[in-house]
């Protein structure tokens, strides 16, 4: 580890603070600073990108490779460099390559682990008893099982909803609703979460009121 | 005088969210904090873990979530070596691994002792999720040979000896979204049979709690909550804890604005009746 | 070749990946694939900053609209970049690059989406209505949810937050548990549409 050059701690906060103050600005209505804030943002972003991506991935996982004379580096390698080439038109075909590769990989991958996690485990964990245990634990499984049944059952559109089928249907949408309901709370308290943080930031670490 | 709150400039509204936190942050309350079973359920995955073990912990997330996760990072990393286990981080979004940085530096002074690459080490951050942490299930050198400084894995002794998951006793992930979470438990915890577990943003929680009732997930840190829930079992109260007051109030002012609007509303619906 | 050769990758790629999960024998070639894919992989995230570039440098070329500000997108990107690979991206501690993340970057970022509190704090003054029966439900789930996992909460009413852990642990998670399956299925289905190259999207138009 190295002290940067112009690694200043108070200088930081204070820039930090102001660049801050900039994306605020928008608050009060649209103007020249805040979108000179998200300018730097996605220029420094991207920046970082490009370094991290490089020294992380590129670096140890394919160039260090090659330098130790594992040439069997050269096809991903190759197939990276045609990825590149999606930028010029007329070679732009020579990407399909790689990401036919990846693409392919990928749903390879996707269709076992979705299988395993997302359906089978779902499932095993829906087969619960609903007698036989106490009574709080048999109304848990009881709404669970009802939950997911029902809810399946609303997005399920070879029957038409009429009769019985309508009631279970509108079961769903209760349960459906109250799941937004629940992820509509979560998401307020997240979203101030993130006010808090910036507002800590400004308080202790700019403005020292708060310790 | 019901249509001009109904018009009620925006910017209003938004001071009065923003007073919500401020002032209750230079005037601190105190409330308690309840602790969740879920919360409780990924603390007891840490503090179960015999000293020695390796853990895997992932920051899969962004400055975007930080104000809700840095505070778990550091209150997990604060636990993990309380018991004397052995961290392994990285990361799959690429600010990742510079969280986890910022995280240890916070807390580094309270533990002299660590040694980088005995005590803990930072692979840093690999672009591919899912191959990433499919990739760990068969071998941990495919995706990380190297670690963030660039020295060879075999040359640092926290991880000579690492091969697979089977190296872990547990895999822990602060999640802001896809490539997170899920991630880890479907090729990881699922494929391999590690434990698993989550801090997770609110809101992605709903989403997360299907995973956590089967037990994919051993347990679950939701949101700047959460994070102050386990800073209270760590002992150390941090920017959860000091952050409640104001997430406290703002709720409040946030459910005292819909009760309003929907005032308003049922107002002028029953008033042209 | 130019569309044949790749549906060729998609399908070998694919079903060669679903057999490896069955069949441990094969796991140097699995392996091996996936060593490639984490370079390829790599090599994408460039081509998406190369583009951005490529878009900002012929903005300021033709002096088209906000020119200026992609002067300032490129500056910032080439200062981030110079930085980062004269620290090799050494973010331990007290570097340069450390100080443009955890100044720079990090309240950008941070405080972009921060926006949002307000954002949802206006949403919810004016488009929360209890206009239907099902509304008034999700309503009421929020209200206990916002209450419940807050410490104000538990000292309006100290049920608050088990009611809040009903909600979540057995009705939303029975709701969402639908929504995963239903999702499931369908990445499956796609993913089996891709291998088969029915569905190709992904290889994007022309010859």
């Amino acid at each position: 580890m190295e002290h940067g050059i112009f690694y200043n701690e108070t200088a930081g906060v204070w820039i930090g603070a102001l660049l801050t103050l900039a994306i605020f600005s928008f608050l009060y209505k649209d103007n020249i600073v805040y979108r000179l804030a998200e300018y730097i943002f996605i220029g420094v972003a991207n920046g970082y990108l490009l370094t991290i991506t490089y020294f992380n991935q590129v670096k140890p996982n394919l160039v260090d490779k090659l330098a130790e004379h594992n040439w069997w580096y050269l096809i991903p390698g190759i197939l990276g460099l045609m990825m590149v080439a999606r930028l010029n038109k007329d070679f732009a075909w020579l990407s399909r390559w790689p990401m036919a590769y990846i693409v392919g990989l990928g749903s390879g991958l996707a269709i076992t682990a979705s299988v395993q996690t997302d359906i089978m485990a779902q499932i095993y964990d829906t087969l619960k008893p609903i007698m036989g245990g106490d009574f709080i634990t048999n109304l848990q499984n009881l709404i669970l099982i009802a939950g997911v049944l029902t809810s399946l059952f609303y997005f399920f559109f070879s029957v038409e909803h009429k009769g019985i089928y309508k009631n279970v249907s509108f079961v769903g949408i209760c349960f459906l609703m109250i799941m937004l309901g629940g992820s509509f709370g979560n998401t307020v308290m997240a979203r101030i979460s993130l006010l808090i943080g910036r507002m800590q930031f400004l308080m202790e670490r700019w403005l020292h009121v708060i310790s | 005088m019901w249509e001009k709150i109904k018009n009620l400039d925006k910017r209003i509204i938004y001071l009065c969210v923003a007073l919500s936190v401020i002032i209750p942050m230079l005037n601190p309350i105190g409330l308690p904090i309840v602790i969740t079973e879920e919360t409780r359920r990924a603390f007891q995955a840490v503090d179960n873990l015999p000293p020695g073990s390796r853990v895997l912990f992932s920051a899969d997330y962004d400055p975007g979530s930080e104000a809700e996760l840095f505070p778990m990072n550091i209150a997990i990393l604060r636990h993990c070596f309380q018991k004397k286990l052995r961290v392994v981080m990285t990361g799959l979004w690429p600010q990742g691994p510079a969280e986890m940085n910022k995280a240890f530096g916070e807390i580094k002074k309270d533990y002299p002792t660590l040694t980088y690459g005995t005590d803990y080490v930072n692979v840093g951050y690999k672009a591919g999720g899912l191959v990433v942490v499919n990739s760990i299930g068969s071998d941990f050198t495919i995706a990380f040979p190297k670690d963030q400084a660039g020295t060879d894995i075999r040359e640092l002794p926290i991880l000579q000896d690492v091969k697979n998951y089977s190296s872990f006793g547990l895999v822990i992930s602060l999640s802001a979204g896809s490539s997170g979470g899920v991630v880890w438990v479907a090729y990881g915890g699922t494929k391999y049979h590690v434990d698993v577990i989550t801090g997770c943003t609110a809101v992605s929680a709903t989403e997360f709690y299907p995973y956590y009732s089967s037990g994919q997930f051993k347990g679950l840190i939701n949101g700047l909550a959460g994070a102050a829930e386990y800073e209270k079992m760590v002992g150390a109260p941090g920017k959860g804890i000091r952050g409640m007051d104001a997430q406290s109030m703002s709720h409040l002012v946030i459910i005292g604005f819909i009760i309003l609007g929907n005032v308003i509303y049922l107002t002028e619906k029953y008033g042209k009746k | 070749m130019k569309r044949n050769i790749p549906l060729l990758i998609t399908f070998c790629t694919g079903i060669f990946f679903v057999i490896a999960f069955f069949a441990p024998a094969l796991s140097d070639i699995s392996d091996a694939g996936q060593r490639g894919y984490l370079v390829i992989a790599a090599f994408a995230l460039l081509v998406a900053i190369l583009n951005l570039l490529m878009v900002h440098s012929s903005n300021v070329y033709r002096q088209g609209k906000n020119w200026g500000l992609s002067v300032v997108l490129i500056f910032f990107f080439f200062f981030t970049s110079i930085v980062g690979f004269l620290d090799k991206a050494d973010m331990d501690g007290t570097t340069n690059f450390s100080f443009v993340y955890n100044f720079i970057y990090n309240p950008l970022q941070a405080t972009m989406f921060s926006l949002l509190a307000f954002y949802v704090s206006s949403a919810s003054f004016r488009a929360f209505r209890i206009k239907t029966k099902e509304a008034t439900l999700m309503m009421i789930a929020g209200f206990f949810v916002m209450l419940g996992r807050v410490p104000i909460g538990s000292a309006i009413w100290d049920q608050f937050p088990t009611v809040q852990s009903w909600i979540m642990n057995y009705f939303a998670t029975g709701a969402m548990r639908a929504i995963t399956i239903g999702v499931a299925i369908g990445a499956v289905s796609m993913s089996i549409k891709i291998i088969f190259g029915l569905e190709r999207a992904y290889l994007g138009g022309g010859d």
